[in-house]
């Protein structure tokens, strides 16, 4: 029975994990059609900007939280204006350039930080349920990643700004021809979706030991997740999250962590195979 | 044709073969043979099928990894060397058609290419461990596998290929894989390629079946980069999971865009100009290679969409044209807007287009580029056009 | 009818809510020409796309030349010998006219054949003098010319035309009307057109569709005084 809710826990947190490093993405290609090869750097940056502040002696929750969004926004502000902007309808060449600005971020943070792996300890202690030890902070990030997703679903359903987006989703020049600036909205969005991406680079920077290459684990993940979910941001990151969460967390428990990897990976494959629009874009089709 | 593609590229190869040492030490110059041939075979499925594969890399550590264990296996190296080039190429077969006939939209081939890429790297970084064994290889996990015997002079089997006479024999294969590539593509299968590059649908309806056609394509493109991945092996005489990472797949885009999509040399010469850089900044420590390649590739992207080589040749022409009389250069620039809503039509109302898997995502891109396409510049690096080679 | 070569049975597409083609019957003469015409979104091309294979109908047969090709892909409907033209010109820009032509000719004939028939295919749709111009850098009568010369080179026996004369100036039609004429002295020809002058000048027999099914199908005289066509086209409902 212990062991059940152990196992419960920890699929939670393989979903979790899942839904919050791939947010960022998903907004940016949902509203966009441009995917960011360099989300995995872009986690990195958070993960860095959080290290950095707490170990200059910013609250850690201040640091993972305030300081990880904003870092990767501004950077996000940037790449926009210089990059992205100049690219947008040609989905190729989008992901061309952010490969190499990928490779670019890898390179600098080498640079800055060096080849080494930094870290910072968990904020939350663990604790005991029943004959197992859990950790109390996979409890935060499953909390994190369920804000992430209720955030964003009302954000979108029920505010302005998230029916303009909505608006842009559907149709750029409808948007355009009721006032509103399409170069804006997307500059807006790729910021939003970077900040979402330093956010979850700063909630899993405790996690993980951080390296300048640590975006390369991220981002195959991320990007599937995304992929695989389709056009539709919330549910379809929440719906593939969900497949890839529970069968690489079940393969990782019954084998070794790199097979459960290897499993979701083989597993996208199928499944964009299978369904080439993503699993929403046939069945839940024109929803957020 | 004899003249134009067998002769001119046999004898300038030749001279270039023995100037090159003249440059650098042989050493270099081989691992620099590898890449451009890894080069040429993304040059050519991308340049000239449409099939932009962001897995490369895949193929050319397959290459390496099949050498290496089959040497180990059999003891001699020269049926391993055949194995080398016959397991990329029958595997992308498998894997292509499941893509090809499954109909798959450029951009979700090169997710998918990417994923597979990702799925070997992981699968051999986490082989290490006696449960892994091929015959008598052991895979080695993030080690790999040293120690196999390299390739020998064919009558001569205690005469290893090594240093200079292996770059000789690399830079012969890099000559004939090259004719080959050029004839092949003056034959109506070539053609056939190339048309189905500039025009799917078209192609389609001239009663071309694509999808065979292009997994064919994308099996030769293995063949060589397999071919490249056992040079490699050769000279590195040793395989590591690293030759199927990420950065190698980048690396190889970034010597076709830099040296320009659409030609068979400008991969060729983007992959030895690229690779004597990264050579040469290796030696120092100030700046970090990987920013310097990334930066190039963003660069690139941005400001030559068509490589470097084409804006060399355009160049070349224009300067030409200006000095003979007569013809002077077509605008490119007029025509092409043209060409954009004639893309968009036929793809953007594939949404019910059975068969044609164009996702929503496609469509949607399109139809914005449509609206938006005077933010753009009028040439879109995804589609090069043969500008000579 | 006798000499049937194309034969549709129930023909029905479906786009969500929305039915496109309404249990749709047709049949097509040996080198008849046939024109379908009828307002926008009464179902025409979504016919057209499902005879060339580029929709796969809801449910209903299409048969062509006694084969059932509901379902096949386009590649194999054109290897039956069909040449097929889009409404927007799908045409290999970055390759020049005679490549364009010699393309479609080599996949049913040697290489020799097809080099002689793409000098005298683009002679006959009169674009022989732009035989070795890029097509992207041809005006938009002369590569719908270009689409035509390569529909021609597959040597077909029934060809299907989405929208020949859009964007065409007079001259350009009165030469895609000729080469209509040439091409229907040996095959037979499905058009869909919007333009109802065009459509006098080169029918004999139409079809009009309305709202998904066939509202009449008969003699073009006759087809032009009917009241309830022009109710149609007036946009009276019926």
């Amino acid at each position: 029975m212990d062991y059940a809710a152990v196992v419960a826990v920890e699929i939670f947190y393989a979903v979790a994990v899942l839904v919050l490093i791939s947010a960022g993405l998903a907004v940016i290609f949902g509203m966009m059609r441009v995917i960011n090869l360099a989300h995995g750097e872009f986690l990195t940056l958070g993960g860095y900007a959080a290290i950095v502040s707490n170990k200059a002696g910013v609250n850690i929750y201040v640091s993972m939280l305030v300081m990880a969004p904003l870092a990767a926004a501004l950077f996000g502000f940037l790449v926009e204006r210089l990059i992205i902007r100049w690219l947008y309808g040609r989905l190729i060449n989008t992901m061309l350039a952010t490969w190499g600005l990928s490779l670019a971020m890898m390179g600098g943070f080498t640079m800055i930080f060096g080849n080494t792996t930094t870290g910072i300890a968990t904020p939350i202690a663990g604790f005991t349920y029943g004959r197992y030890q859990l950790s109390g902070y996979n409890l935060f990030v499953i909390f994190m990643a369920i804000a992430v997703a209720v955030g964003l679903y009302l954000m979108l359903k029920t505010t302005r700004a998230g029916l303009i987006a909505r608006g842009a989703m559907q149709n750029t020049e409808m948007t355009s021809a009721f006032g509103y600036n399409p170069s804006r909205v997307y500059l807006i969005t790729f910021v939003a979706g970077s900040a979402l991406a330093g956010l979850a680079g700063g909630v899993m920077a405790p996690l993980v030991g951080l390296n300048p290459a640590s975006g390369a684990n991220y981002i195959a993940k991320s990007f599937i997740t995304v992929i695989a979910g389709g056009a539709s941001i919330v549910s379809g990151a929440l719906t593939s999250a969900g497949i890839f969460g529970v069968i690489s967390q079940t393969v990782t428990l019954l084998s070794t962590p790199a097979v459960g990897e290897i499993a979701l990976l083989v597993v996208a494959i199928i499944l964009l195979r299978l369904l080439p629009t993503g699993i929403t874009g046939k069945f839940f089709k024109g929803r957020i | 044709m004899f003249t134009r593609d067998i002769l001119w590229p046999a004898v300038i190869g030749l001279v270039l073969m023995f100037l090159l040492p003249l440059v650098t030490d042989a050493y270099t110059l081989t691992v620099l043979t590898a890449y451009a041939m890894l080069a040429l075979s993304l040059g050519f499925i991308w340049g000239f099928a449409g099939i932009l594969c962001f897995g490369q890399a895949a193929f050319f550590g397959l290459g390496a990894y099949a050498f290496a264990i089959a040497s180990i296996n059999i003891g001699t190296p020269w049926l391993p060397f055949f194995i080398a080039i016959l397991v990329p190429a029958l595997f992308a077969a498998v894997f292509g058609a499941v893509l090809f006939y499954g109909r798959l939209s450029d951009v979700y081939l090169a997710v998918v290419t990417l994923v597979m890429t990702l799925i070997l790297f992981k699968f051999m970084n986490s082989s290490a461990g006696d449960g892994y064994k091929l015959g008598t290889a052991r895979l080695g996990g993030y080690n790999g596998i040293p120690g196999f015997e390299t390739l020998t002079v064919p009558w001569d089997s205690s005469e290893y290929l090594y240093d200079t006479s292996l770059y000789y024999f690399a830079f012969l294969l890099l000559i004939v894989v090259y004719i080959c590539l050029r004839l092949l593509l003056r034959q109506p299968f070539g053609r056939a390629l190339v048309g189905i590059r500039e025009n799917e649908l078209r192609a389609e309806l001239m009663g071309y079946d694509i999808r065979l056609l292009k997994t064919i394509a994308f099996s030769i493109g293995a063949a060589i980069a397999g071919l490249a991945g056992c040079i490699y092996a050769n000279w590195a005489e040793i395989v590591t999971p690293a030759l199927f990472s990420l950065g190698q797949s980048a690396e190889i885009i970034i010597w076709v865009i830099v040296g320009g999509a659409g030609t068979l040399m400008g991969p060729l010469i983007g992959a030895a100009l690229l690779g004597y850089t990264k050579f040469l900044l290796g030696q120092q420590s100030l700046i970090d290679n990987t920013f310097i390649l990334g930066m190039i590739l963003v660069l690139a992207v941005l400001l030559l969409p068509n490589g470097i080589f084409p804006a060399v040749v355009s160049i070349v022409k224009r300067v030409a044209a200006k000095f003979s009389t007569g013809r002077s250069p077509r605008s490119r620039a007029a025509s092409r807007r043209s060409k954009l809503p004639n893309k968009t039509g036929h793809q953007a109302d594939g949404s019910n287009r059975r068969g044609s898997t164009q996702s929503s995502a496609q469509s949607s891109a399109q139809s914005s580029a449509q609206g938006k396409s005077h933010n753009h510049r009028d040439d879109d690096g995804a589609a090069p056009i043969d500008r000579g080679q | 009818m006798r000499n049937v070569e194309v034969e549709v049975r129930g023909l029905t597409m479906q786009f969500g809510g929305v039915r496109a083609l309404d249990q749709v019957n047709f049949a097509l003469a040996r080198r008849e020409l046939r024109c379908l015409i009828g307002p926008n979104g009464a179902g025409k091309s979504t016919f057209f796309k499902c005879l060339a294979g580029l929709l796969e109908p809801t449910s209903g047969e299409i048969m062509i030349r006694g084969e059932n090709t509901t379902g096949w892909l386009p590649h194999r409907i054109a290897r039956l010998g069909v040449g097929i033209k889009t409404q927007v010109p799908s045409v290999m820009n970055g390759l020049t006219v005679r490549e364009n032509i010699w393309l479609a000719a080599k996949r049913n004939s040697t290489v020799a054949e097809a080099n002689r028939m793409a000098s005298s295919i683009a002679a006959r749709v009169l674009i022989d003098d732009v035989l070795n111009e890029q097509v992207e850098t041809l005006a938009h009568g002369k590569r719908q010319l270009v689409e035509l010369a390569i529909v021609l080179a597959g040597r077909p026996w029934l060809v299907l035309l989405d929208e020949p004369a859009a964007g065409l100036t007079a001259i350009e039609v009165d030469r895609m009307i000729d080469v209509i004429r040439d091409i229907n002295t040996d095959a037979a020809l499905i058009i869909v057109e919007h333009d109802m002058h065009f459509v006098r000048r080169i029918a004999k027999q139409v079809t009009v569709f309305h709202q998904g099914r066939v509202l009449i199908d008969e003699d073009v005289d006759q087809v032009m005084s009917n009241p309830d066509v022009r109710d149609v086209y007036l946009g009276k409902q019926l």
